[in-house]
């Protein structure tokens, strides 16, 4: 007697991320421009050295008979006030940009991360102490924290990804607490406790596995987010220095000849705009593709 | 079915479709009635089509449903889509779990104004707030409540599940309509307060007039309140008849497998006849009898033919080839 | 016969905003070995509470219990975990009963993992024999929950309970969320497994009939306390307690299990143009206004 509910037939897990991806790809067509714009970013990041048509001008050669020129033919993106090509310079730039972005995101997730986790599964007085610390650090405003530590330690572009790890933790360890609450009332997980599965096994097992979705999410919204920050404070002169080609850096560069010379800050900032979006819209689809009921049945 | 049905459901089919294709067919030909003044249990297990068939007489299907067939309510056909419909005017639904079904943000008085702003409507014009709110009072009293007054100014979270239930019921009744339908209005709620819900129905039944459309998986529901039941199964009316007769001497071989699986027939340590098997997943492609692979008594015969609606006894309806014979046999 | 768990004066307080709630309030009872003990009650009774203390998955305010002869209140917590082993809970809802992100196969060899008890392809035998124990084909072993009916899922949750061969399973609803037809297959097959391996089962339910049939002993609870205990089939027949009177005359009568009256049951036959209808008693409903609703 064959029963007529055939089990639907299965892919092995294996297998499974590829083809979704494919399938997400093609029905997101945001996503999909998404991650097209992070390749291009990625792409120039790596292999920028020998892409830019003038890559010694990107590191900060100058050419002062070239100053101020329109973009044109050859100088695609026109040249600064030192005639450096500014497309060189923007191409070169992604590197510092995207480096110090994904350090950045990842000391915040690793500091936040285990530690929102514990507060959130414990509860108790550890919780408590993690939220007053946390909220010590939000109240800072980012820029007051970053002018400290620049203070202290000198204006660099490594001192201020790290003023902004320093800023950005405890999103996570908020972000990640709360779920971790949330998941901790979960009968899956009080099932796990009826196990004797001892704490320091439910939390990646069971907590954080259940949680890292939102966490992605935000981290992959977040790179676009440093970038946008790390160039907001090199404008300010507190981050990357000359003649470092940091797209914050170059437009606050171009500030003076923002009527004359518009070519000089706008495509810096155009960079910045586009690696944002990128991130943007690749963090929205991300939340859909880790769903594990987006499995097929 | 006589013409003077409140309700009749002729041949409803809803299927799914998704980017041009069907996925599957929940509901595949269901027709019956409600008279006037009659309470009909719609009884099945979950995957049926029950809480389909009722969205389908609301006009509440979601989206990417695909329907087809009538609902007439007395007599007037209604739209599948809820425009310019009966909903919520002639034709009211009661929800099953009375802690969602509410806004907790605004005042029960509040959403029940909303309501009787929406369709009780004199010259065109809403009533006036003292006539609204003396209008709810009426129906928070009638249902059971206490101080209406109070209730009126509560949020929803402030009250029990029972009570909560009993304010939906008003809210229900408040435009009066010709025909309540409720799904599992009592699988939320601890025993003693369904079974004061249950009887609630039926005063108010009583009192008001209405035919009632009751959705429920629960067998021991429907025997208290029901005058007839459909038992469906995968998306079609198996067995339909007087409540009384079809639980006695059920003619279809999924009700005898769904009462022969009741723990309250069976002395403790006798194994319960639990029906082998499950639901079919799809129901597209179906051919023959969509219970055959479970059926304890199938032949030979019940792949190839579909069984529609046969007369057991007078008003009682069964869709299996063999329950004549079951019937006949009976001692 | 000796009993499989005692437990003895059980008390749980609840405190929140300055007021206190007695979730559970002083119960005692015991489960023979190989037997079945039906706790029943409706929601807010603390039966579930009272399973829970019992196995000090939720800490008792006083109170105590023991597992096969072995107190555990003073137990450190290593050895509490321990001690887990022995014992298994099968939960109401079954597929959040299951890790979301894990393969079906995980699930059930999580307490032989944690238990460190086998590994590698001894434990991936025994996960496999486990399924097929509780009548599930082994192509669900690599799926994930949600591809499984609430009933298979259940049954999951069953099979996870036994893998490291408990003498004690604690069964809270454990078909509450599932149909009829459903609820027989996995009552059935809890039953088999009972007389298979000799289990001692505390089952929690509000269905009175559930508890009924599989019940060796019953006791019924209510707003904290234990009002009645004895004999299945005499607590729940011929209750001599009045709340228990009143929870067995509240149930819809089980169709078919007595004849039907003649006339209808339902109080008013409908007719055209019926009976004036009835007035409500008013003084029946006593509703009470902002109940702690402490889950039970």
């Amino acid at each position: 007697m064959t029963a007529t509910t055939a089990l639907p037939a299965f892919v092995p897990i294996g297998t499974r991320p590829l083809g979704r991806i494919g399938r997400v790809l093609r029905k997101d067509r945001l996503a999909a421009l998404g991650l097209a714009l992070i390749v291009l970013v990625v792409i120039l990041a790596v292999f920028g050295p020998w892409i830019a048509p003038f890559p010694a001008q990107g590191y900060g050669a100058t050419s002062v008979p070239d100053r101020m020129l329109p973009p044109s033919t050859l100088h695609w993106f026109g040249t600064d006030q030192l005639g450096r090509d500014i497309l060189s310079r923007v191409i070169i730039g992604s590197r510092p940009a995207l480096t110090v972005s994904l350090l950045v995101v990842a000391i915040a997730a690793l500091v936040g991360i285990p530690l929102g986790a514990i507060a959130g599964y414990r509860g108790g007085w550890l919780d408590q102490v993690l939220m007053r610390v946390t909220e010590i650090f939000q109240a800072f405003p980012p820029l007051l924290l970053a002018m400290v530590t620049v203070a202290i330690l000198g204006p660099s572009l490594l001192n201020a990804g790290l003023a902004l790890a320093i800023c950005w933790w405890p999103w996570y360890a908020r972000l990640v607490r709360a779920e971790a609450r949330a998941l901790r009332d979960r009968p899956f997980v009080e099932a796990a406790r009826a196990i004797g599965v001892p704490a320091w096994r439910i939390l990646p097992r069971h907590i954080l596995r259940n949680c890292l979705t939102p966490v992605l999410v935000q981290a992959t919204v977040d790179i676009g987010s440093v970038v946008l920050a790390a160039g907001s404070l090199a404008f300010i002169g507190l981050g990357a220095q000359p003649p470092s080609p940091d797209w914050g850096l170059m437009v606050a560069e171009g500030r003076g000849q923002i009527f004359t010379a518009w070519w000089i800050s706008t495509f810096p900032g155009l960079a910045i705009f586009v690696t944002v979006l990128g991130f943007n819209l690749l963090g929205d689809s991300l939340r859909d593709f880790f769903d594990p009921r987006q499995v097929k049945r | 079915m006589s013409t003077t049905d409140l309700l009749r459901i002729d041949d409803l089919n809803v299927a799914f479709e998704e980017r041009g294709a069907l996925t599957n067919r929940p509901v595949r030909g269901i027709t019956l009635s409600v008279a006037p003044r009659e309470v009909v249990g719609i009884v099945g297990e979950t995957g049926c089509g029950k809480s389909l068939t009722g969205l389908a007489v609301l006009g509440l299907l979601p989206k990417g449903a695909v329907p087809s067939g009538r609902v007439l309510l007395d007599g007037i056909e209604q739209p599948f889509d809820g425009r310019g419909s009966a909903r919520g005017d002639a034709i009211s639904i009661v929800f099953q779990n009375p802690g969602t079904a509410f806004n907790p943000v605004f005042t029960l008085g509040q959403q029940m104004r909303d309501v009787v702003d929406r369709h009780r409507r004199v010259d065109g014009r809403p009533l006036r707030r003292a006539a609204a709110k003396a209008h709810i009072l009426h129906y928070l009293e009638q249902v059971g409540l206490p101080d209406p007054e109070r209730i009126y100014r509560s949020y929803p979270h402030e009250l029990s599940g029972g009570m909560l239930q009993r304010a939906m019921i008003a809210m229900a009744l408040v435009c009066e309509p010709k025909l309540l339908i409720l799904d599992e209005p009592t699988t939320a709620l601890d025993v003693t307060i369904a079974k004061q819900i249950l009887e609630l129905i039926l005063s108010l039944r009583d009192r008001f007039g209405f035919g009632v459309l009751l959705i429920t998986h629960n067998l021991g529901v429907v025997r208290e309140v029901c005058d007839r039941i459909a038992v469906l199964y995968a998306g079609r009316v198996v067995e339909t008849g007087p409540t009384d007769v079809v639980l006695r001497a059920p003619a279809h071989p999924y009700t005898r497998g769904l009462l022969g699986a009741l723990p309250g027939r069976h002395r403790p340590g006798q194994p319960l006849d639990a029906i082998r098997g499950s639901v079919p997943g799809n129901l597209l492609n179906l051919t023959g009898c969509s219970f055959r692979d479970r059926c304890p008594i199938a032949v030979a015969a019940c792949a190839d033919i579909d069984p529609g609606l046969e007369p057991v006894s007078p008003l009682h309806e069964a869709a299996c080839i063999l329950a004549a014979s079951v019937e006949r046999s009976r001692p | 016969m000796s009993a499989m768990l005692t437990v003895e004066n059980i008390v749980k307080v609840y405190r929140a905003h300055g007021s206190e709630v007695r979730a559970v309030d002083g119960v005692s009872f015991e489960v023979e070995a190989g037997t079945t003990f039906g706790l029943v009650g409706e929601s807010g009774s603390g039966k579930s509470t009272v399973a829970r203390c019992a196995l000090r998955l939720i800490e008792p305010t006083s109170g105590s219990s023991s597992i096969d002869g072995q107190p555990i209140g003073g137990l450190r917590d290593r050895t509490l975990r321990r001690l887990r082993a022995s014992t298994g809970m099968v939960f109401q809802n079954p597929v959040a009963a299951l890790n979301p992100r894990l393969t079906i196969e995980q699930s059930i060899a999580e307490p032989l993992r944690t238990h460190s008890l086998l590994r590698g392809r001894a434990l991936a035998v025994r996960a496999r024999e486990l399924l097929d124990e509780v009548g599930l084909a082994q192509a669900h072993a690599e799926r994930l929950p949600h591809q499984l009916s609430g009933g298979q899922c259940q049954r999951v949750g069953i099979a996870r309970a036994l893998a490291t061969r408990p003498k004690l399973l604690v069964l809270d609803e454990p078909t509450s969320a599932l149909d009829v037809s459903v609820q027989a297959q996995v009552l059935n097959l809890l039953q088999e497994l009972r007389r298979e391996y000799s289990l001692s089962y505390l089952l929690i339910s509000h269905d009175l009939d559930v508890v009924r049939y599989m019940s060796d002993t019953a006791g019924v609870m209510r707003k904290g306390s234990l009002v009645e205990v004895g004999p299945a089939s005499a607590v729940l027949v011929n209750p001599q307690h009045e709340y228990t009177q009143r929870l067995l005359a509240a149930m819809p009568e089980t169709p078919g299990a007595a004849p039907l009256p003649p006339g209808p049951r339902i109080r008013s036959k409908q007719a055209r143009g019926g009976p004036p209808g009835t007035p409500i008693e008013a003084s029946r409903i006593t509703p009470s206004l902002n109940e702690n609703r402490i889950p039970s």
